[in-house]
């Protein structure tokens, strides 16, 4: 493992690079999940029956297509539909694994806003309140503490498949490991530091997750 | 509006068509041992003595914890170098997926075995039973529909994960993908006929699991 | 046309006005097959009958929280419908008790009163907090004011939620079971609430179960049965001289069992 340690410290730039890459590759991409699973799951639950099936029909594609494929399509067929000579596979990941976990978190909010009772609604607009009043107010906060658990484990899903970026050349963490073992031969201290790398980096993150979880908890109760 | 070459889209199929004897047969081989792995794993977590059963566990969220494509990697080059066995590609990846699925069922039966024993294995043993008569007859029978829907869907995502055993150069729906597309240029067709590939397949079985979902929910 | 037992509410407004109402649900049950009656303001009218009867379904016609087929709801000479701004602005002036509390778990106590002046009146913050304060010791809750629901017991809750809906200052009050999903010890506090509230002179309209209640603090009692009202009339009438036969079979089971 002193060789882990020597690697490391001769191409602190690189892997400094590559660390940077993979956060921000992730914050973009769950941030994108996010929003449009927020998206298109209140869009399935309160858009009407078209809006519920074709949307529905998205979801469904993209859930059956593995993310793998989904990375390698967007950044070798999406420029060619789109017109464009290139596109850095950065933008390529993003978009692949924001669009891949979104549907999945799609599938989490609409589920979320389904859970609360009817009786929310009815003493909402008892009150008098409009519709989206009510949505915005009563359903919404609930059901995106119950959110929580099932979105976080999608976060951590997210940051497994980050690594898939590799293949298209994005320059993240797995892809630094690749060119370093290119280079030195190493592959053994290099891919298990890595995956100590990851082992402790979503620990992290799932606890702290975890976390927030606990302490709003109490205000979703059914 | 771009050229989609129809051709060669309808060219692509067959060409891919080997490729799913591997993706589907990675998927068949590798699920059964993943499943009597998984139990054990879960057996050894629940009823072995603590440190057992600590050890158990770290190995369980090693596996769950990082990334499939590095595990896939990891195996591929220490094997080797490491452990001095030299393994073709396929058995690699077998191993892998094995260790790596068995790891997300174990937690699965686990969650369900546990969320039953309580009470059900109480009343069972003041019935007069064995622990063992206990587990087989009433903890077990019962944690089965429990886990049954997380399992199928275990399942599918194993039959999409098998694709990225095309990095390590085993043959299956990606690796012919790619090496089409790296013939003949037509990236964009050959890529939407391996998304149809995988659509195809893999939408009835989520169909399917998330109908099980459905009927498992109702039972209780 | 004032009946003649009701002599109480000689000279005051009809508040609450049914006029042959029927409602039908989407799966062919009919709930409701022509019900009319009305409600007097300062008026308590206690609506009892047996489970299925179409109580609640009636009570949530009243402010338009279910659509009727035929037939129509007066509240203070306006037709009360179910959607748009006519029927919000209705809801402003009539305040809804559940039987399962339905206070917003994931805003306190203070909060879940507020919430009324603060999103739909639009009142300033200070005037909001102000009024559910003081909402709040009418209840006997002022300490739990930071709480959230899921710390109070179920009585508690119920307090609150009646302050929720009184924060509205509405000029009517339906109350739907409201004390069926509580324990028996916890029953007294909410029916006590209650009893004050139509002592200070508030319109009620109270489906319950509560006999007691209904035979002591009622104004008016209305008997429903398979979606149409058997009979109606004072209290000690109701109770003690039955006109149909049916009344009087389900006051004896509720006997029973009291």
């Amino acid at each position: 493992m002193i060789d882990a340690l020597d690697i490391i410290q001769n191409n602190r730039e690189l892997l400094t690079r590559a660390l940077l890459v993979t956060i921000y590759l992730n914050c973009l991409s769950v941030l994108l999940s996010l929003v449009l699973g927020v998206f298109i799951g209140m869009a399935r639950e309160y858009g009407g029956h078209i809006t519920y099936v074709v949307l529905g029909a998205f979801v469904d594609v993209i859930r059956s297509i593995p993310i793998l494929v989904i990375i390698i399509w967007t950044f070798f067929g999406l420029p060619l539909i789109l017109g464009l000579q290139n596109f850095p596979p950065l933008v390529a990941a993003v978009i692949a694994l924001g669009v891949h976990s979104g549907v999945y978190i799609s599938e989490v909010v609409r589920g979320g806003l389904a859970s609360v009772r009817q009786g929310q609604w009815q003493a909402g607009i008892a009150l008098g309140m409009t519709p989206i009043m009510v949505v915005r107010r009563i359903i919404l906060p609930q059901a995106a503490i119950r959110m929580l658990p099932p979105i976080s484990s999608r976060v951590i899903r997210n940051i497994k498949d980050s690594a898939l970026a590799a293949t298209i050349a994005a320059p993240e963490l797995f892809w630094a490991s690749n060119t370093l073992e290119g280079e030195t031969a190493k592959p053994f201290p290099i891919y298990t530091t890595l995956m100590i790398f990851y082992f402790l980096f979503n620990l992290g993150v799932a606890r702290g997750l975890d976390q927030i979880y606990s302490r709003v908890a109490i205000r979703g109760r059914a | 509006m771009v050229v989609f070459n129809w051709p060669s889209f309808w060219e692509a199929f067959p060409v891919l068509a080997p490729g799913l004897t591997m993706t589907i047969g990675l998927t068949v081989l590798v699920m059964p041992i993943a499943v009597a792995v998984g139990l054990a794993l879960a057996v050894t977590r629940l009823y072995t003595p603590k440190p057992v059963a600590r050890v158990a566990t770290f190995w369980v969220e090693v596996w769950r914890g990082t990334p499939l494509l590095l595990q896939l990697y990891w195996l591929y080059y220490v094997m080797p170098s490491e452990f001095g066995l030299q393994i073709s590609a396929f058995t690699t990846v077998t191993i892998g997926l094995v260790c790596n699925v068995s790891a997300f069922l174990s937690e699965n039966f686990r969650a369900g075995i546990s969320s039953i024993r309580h009470g059900q294995r109480n009343a069972a043993l003041a019935l007069g039973m064995s622990e063992t008569r206990a587990f087989f007859r009433v903890v077990l029978p019962q944690a089965w529909s429990r886990t049954l829907p997380e399992t199928v869907n275990i399942w599918v995502e194993l039959f999409k994960e098998t694709s990225l055993v095309a990095t390590l150069g085993v043959a299956d729906l990606t690796y012919r993908a790619m090496a089409l597309r790296e013939e003949n240029y037509r990236t964009l067709e050959v890529l939407t006929a391996l998304a149809l590939y995988y659509l195809f397949l893999a939408y009835p079985q989520a169909k399917f699991s998330d109908w099980i979902y459905r009927r498992t929910r109702t039972k209780e | 046309m004032i009946n003649d037992d009701r002599v109480h509410a000689q000279g005051r407004p009809q508040l609450i006005s049914i006029e042959n109402v029927t409602r039908r649900y989407p799966n062919g049950v009919t709930a409701l097959r022509g019900v009319s009656m009305v409600a007097y303001e300062g008026e308590v009218v206690c609506i009892i009958g047996p489970s299925g009867s179409g109580k609640s379904t009636l009570l949530r016609c009243v402010n338009g929280l279910e659509p009727i087929d035929s037939g129509r709801i007066l509240f203070d000479g306006r037709t009360v419908g179910v959607k748009g701004r006519p029927a919000r602005e209705i809801r402003r002036h009539i305040g809804m008790v559940f039987q399962s509390f339905e206070l917003f778990p994931h805003m306190s106590v203070l909060a879940n009163v507020g919430e009324g002046p603060r999103t739909v009146l639009r009142l300033p913050k200070q005037e909001v907090e102000q009024r559910a304060q003081t909402l709040l010791e009418r209840v006997g809750l002022a300490d739990k004011a930071t709480s959230l629901p899921a710390q109070l017991s179920g009585g508690q809750q119920q307090r609150v939620a009646i302050a929720r809906a009184l924060a509205m200052e509405p000029r009517a009050m339906l109350f739907d079971e409201a004390t069926s999903a509580l324990d028996p010890e916890n029953i007294g506090e909410v029916l006590s609430v209650m009893q004050a509230l139509a002592q200070d002179g508030m319109t009620m309209l109270v489906v319950t179960h509560e006999m007691e209640f209904a035979r002591t603090v009622a104004d008016w009692v209305v008997v429903m049965d398979d979606g149409l009202i058997l009979e109606e009339g004072r209290p000690e009438r109701v109770f003690e001289d039955p006109r149909l036969a049916r009344t009087g079979e389900f006051l004896s089971r509720v006997r029973k069992t009291s």
